[in-house]
């Protein structure tokens, strides 16, 4: 499959609107760029499927809300950090957060074959491209 | 921030693996200090707690989200270690600290010495 440069241009597009949504969301506070980053988010391109990925520890999955439509995945995620009861706080780093995220894939998603999975305070989805998203390899006759 | 890093990790890594500071609550109250730490995608495996003298030393090393071919359209997904060491006071009483890991979440229980816990002493009134 060739690639126009309208398609090149298109597909560096996303991923530089991937780059600042990243750089927006961990910019942050002082602190929060030293310590914990949060989201911590990862995106990868396996051929027939992008791997997202971000850190949520301590999240269980009634704190999370994913939605896939077309290209944009939308991930949403909530902690609440409580001192545990009769403690005295000497120093406190983890900090709750609140914050609901799009990013745009490029290249349309099969949203029947979207697998999610948490596991280790991590967040994981796969998201299968469309047939006709997916990489050919062209044999030559 | 580089100079942070330096601070927080005072000697230098061999390898090229990044390591990485985790967000740590350290909470106390009569019986113990709590130290509750953030390690995303760190098994229990993976994860190693050293006591030697007073330094206690949380290691903890994560995988890569791929393999280095995979093209990468955001973030890292690189393979790194968390690391944090910290001065444990004499009061703890090392045999009995227990850690807990869960959901990517350590909580370590450092209980004090029951000789060091702090006591109420009544006071006799005359009368």
């Amino acid at each position: 499959m060739w690639m126009t440069w309208n398609d090149f241009d298109r597909h560096f597009a996303a991923i530089d609107t991937l780059r600042r949504e990243l750089e927006r969301s961990v910019g942050g506070t002082r602190q929060s760029r030293r310590l914990g980053r949060w989201p911590e988010a990862t995106l990868v391109d396996e051929g027939e499927r992008f791997v997202f990925a971000v850190d949520v520890p301590g999240l269980t999955q009634d704190d999370l809300t994913i939605d896939v439509h077309n290209s944009t995945l939308t991930v949403a995620a909530r902690r609440v950090v409580n001192p545990p009861e009769g403690y005295a706080t000497h120093r406190s780093e983890r900090t709750g957060f609140e914050w609901k995220k799009s990013f745009t894939l490029p290249a349309k998603i099969d949203g029947e074959r979207t697998a999610a999975n948490l596991e280790e305070g991590v967040l994981t989805i796969s998201l299968s491209k469309l047939p006709e998203a997916q990489p050919r390899r062209i044999s030559i006759a | 921030m580089t100079t942070e890093m330096t601070h927080t990790t005072a000697s230098e890594p061999v390898t090229d693996r990044p390591i990485m500071t985790p967000a740590v609550d350290v909470y106390e109250n009569q019986d113990e200090l709590l130290i509750v730490a953030d390690l995303p995608g760190v098994t229990s495996d993976s994860l190693s707690i050293d006591l030697e003298d007073d330094r206690l030393t949380i290691y903890g090393r994560r995988k890569a989200l791929c393999s280095e071919d995979t093209p990468v359209l955001m973030g890292g997904g690189r393979a790194f270690d968390f690391r944090r060491v910290f001065t444990v006071p004499e009061a703890v009483d090392a045999e009995k600290i227990t850690a807990s890991l869960e959901a990517g979440v350590l909580q370590l229980h450092l209980p004090r010495h029951e000789r060091t816990k702090p006591r109420r002493i009544s006071i006799r009134t005359a009368g």
